[in-house]
């Protein structure tokens, strides 16, 4: 570590320093940190249902078991055997009783404890007691609403706190279908993998200006279909999007009530239309609600009119959770997870489904064009004798910028809090993330 | 499935052979040289091309899909992949498609099922993505003796695993 790092280098109110992207000694510091002595976002207590139920992921660069133990307590065990470090657990997911290390044998249970160790005369002598070496549980996981989130470093303020007005935007999100929830189903997750710096997907995810030109290609795509204006939510003077920071670097692009306008082309009723047998459960709904109702209401419960980001990697767009893993200074995966409505018709998860593989995954037709551009910005970045890029939409120097603040659609004010938060966590007492 | 053809099976088998390995063979160029309206033509009006996420998943519906569409989507597909404005895909990637181990599983006379193995070679600045999947292909004939795909199913060796960018399927 650099003792004498100072993150005011790379982040002014209004701009970050192409080096927080590009620099491998940034990127180290970030997951010691951020990602490793922070709250980040780790999988949905769905996932994990039943004692037993198990997912493999990581915090920062550390590889996790997140699993319910037979005890029905969920927890966060660091994949590492106390012996001399194998990784105890290989399947991305499923359900088990225990946990083995196949090297020399030791056996953990699904809670941690170490059940069993191979030839354990040999450790008569040596003067430590063996099964105390259970696997080392992340210190704290706690979880807001079914989301569960842990941190590697023990001193934190609860989860709760950290969220703080956010927290009613998850409300949101797990309510505005139907009131009884959302569920995610283990195992079934679009993934992609790209080169370029995790924040940039970060940024993304509550970025209101890009729309109207990244994704231009999809809402022409949808004028054509419908043979209306795809919709007013990326023009200004029309938007009815609010774009709000949220204290601690979360932030969220509210859509309001504005949605599903159904005067306009891009519609989520319009998005599935052309997914296999979407016709049917239309024709199906129209004859049960009645056409008018009908479409609203399929509006209402494809997906939700808002976008989320809980710093530093947790994303909640229209239906799916998403999060973000780096990988490298120059190298991302993001997990696009589709939410279910607990209770609903069949038919609308269906349809939910259809909305995220229109947009969405690595061969939607939106989600690649946001990844071209964080290609492209990587490559970009390396002409460092520019150094800084821009944040400045919506600033105004003359105002100290709060992190309750509220611009228009395309205003840079939720990016700019992130990056608030990050200089935060970067400013860490010397030590920590070393 | 028997990878066998059965004796009952075994003429229509034989037929089916030769018109396979050329409609998949016609497939590759078509998609290698971007002509996507007249691969779509190869699919039947209610035909289904699938790349699941979920492996040996039998109902596409019931999960999550990487893409999972009929000849309306895939027209609006190529239609925006030519906007000039689909940005993933400006420059375009080039590709080469290989199939190769073409084996007819299932066939009577007028359709049959078809399983291959797909290696994509996908570049773009100097790049090389290497896509290798198992295809499963379920060709129709008509009383015409043309022949259509009604469903391709592609199943990604790695689909357990983050995908590099897929924005070249067309
Ligand atoms: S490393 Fe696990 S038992 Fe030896
Ligand atoms: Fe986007």
């Amino acid at each position: 570590m650099t003792p004498t790092f100072d993150p005011a280098r790379y982040v002014r109110p209004d701009a970050v320093h192409s080096d927080a992207y590009t620099d491998e000694e940034v990127f180290r510091l970030e997951m010691g940190r951020i990602f490793e002595a922070g709250w980040v976002y780790v999988g949905h207590e769905t996932e994990v249902p039943e004692k037993g139920d198990y997912r493999t992921t990581f915090i920062g660069r550390q590889p996790v078991i997140f699993a319910r133990g037979d005890d029905g307590t969920i927890r966060l065990l660091l994949n590492r055997c106390r012996h001399r470090g194998a990784t105890v657990c290989q399947d991305l997911a499923g359900n088990s009783t225990f946990f083995r290390c196949h090297y020399h044998g030791w056996t953990y249970k699904n809670t941690g404890e170490l059940a069993g160790v191979t030839l354990p005369d040999g450790y008569a002598a040596c003067g430590f007691d063996v099964k105390s070496l259970a696997l080392r549980a992340a210190p704290r996981c706690e979880s807001y609403r079914g989301f569960v989130f842990g941190s590697l470093a023990p001193e934190l303020e609860p989860l709760d706190e950290y969220l703080g007005p956010a927290a009613g935007y998850i409300d949101r999100f797990v309510d505005s279908a139907s009131g009884a929830g959302v569920q995610v189903r283990r195992g079934v997750t679009h993934r992609y993998r790209f080169r370029a710096n995790w924040k940039l997907q970060m940024e993304n995810t509550v970025d209101g200006y890009h729309p109207g030109f990244t994704h231009r290609s999809f809402f022409d795509m949808m004028s054509d279909q419908t043979g209306k204006r795809a919709n007013p939510y990326f023009k200004r003077g029309e938007s009815p999007i609010r774009s709000k920071a949220l204290r601690n670097g979360h932030a969220a692009l509210d859509f309001g009530a504005g949605r599903s306008a159904e005067e306009f082309g891009d519609t989520f009723y319009e998005r599935v239309r052309n997914a296999p047998g979407a016709e049917d459960i239309f024709a199906e709904f129209r004859r049960e609600l009645g056409a008018e109702v009908a479409q609203k209401e399929l509006n209402r419960l494809i997906a939700t009119g808002l976008n989320v980001a809980i710093f530093p990697n947790l994303g909640l767009i229209q239906s799916q959770i998403r999060v973000i893993r780096p990988i490298a200074v120059d190298e991302t995966e993001v997990a696009l997870y589709p939410t279910e409505v607990v209770g609903a018709d069949p038919r609308m998860n269906y349809l939910r489904r259809r909305a995220q593989e229109v947009f969405f995954g690595p061969a939607g037709m939106g989600g690649p064009d946001d990844v071209e551009m964080f290609r492209r910005c990587q490559v970009g970045m390396a002409a460092g004798a520019v150094g800084w890029t821009v944040l400045a939409r919506g600033y105004d120097p003359s105002v100290e910028e709060s992190d309750g603040s509220e611009g228009d659609f395309a205003a840079e004010n939720a990016q700019r809090a992130q990056y608030r938060q990050w200089v935060r966590k970067m400013s860490a007492d010397a030590g920590a993330g070393a | 499935m028997t990878p066998e053809p059965t004796a009952t099976s075994a003429e229509p088998t034989s037929r089916w052979t030769g018109q396979a390995a050329r409609l998949l063979a016609l497939e590759a160029l078509l998609l290698d040289s971007r002509r996507y309206e007249e691969w779509i033509e190869l699919f039947t009006e209610d035909g289904l091309y699938w790349i699941p996420l979920d492996r040996g998943a039998a109902d596409a519906g019931e999960s999550l899909n990487i893409a999972f569409e009929g000849p309306a989507r895939m027209r609006q597909r190529v239609a925006r992949l030519r906007s000039g404005i689909a940005h993933a895909q400006e420059p375009p990637s080039s590709t080469v498609h290989a199939y190769s181990s073409i084996i007819v599983t299932e066939a009577d006379d007028s359709s049959a099922t078809v399983e291959s193995a797909l290696v994509v070679v996908e570049t773009r600045f100097g790049g090389q993505t290497v896509v290798a999947a198992r295809c499963r292909h379920r060709l129709v004939r008509d009383d015409a003796g043309a022949v259509r795909i009604a469903q391709k199913r592609v199943e990604l060796a790695d689909l357990e695993q983050a995908q590099p960018d897929l924005s070249f399927v067309p």
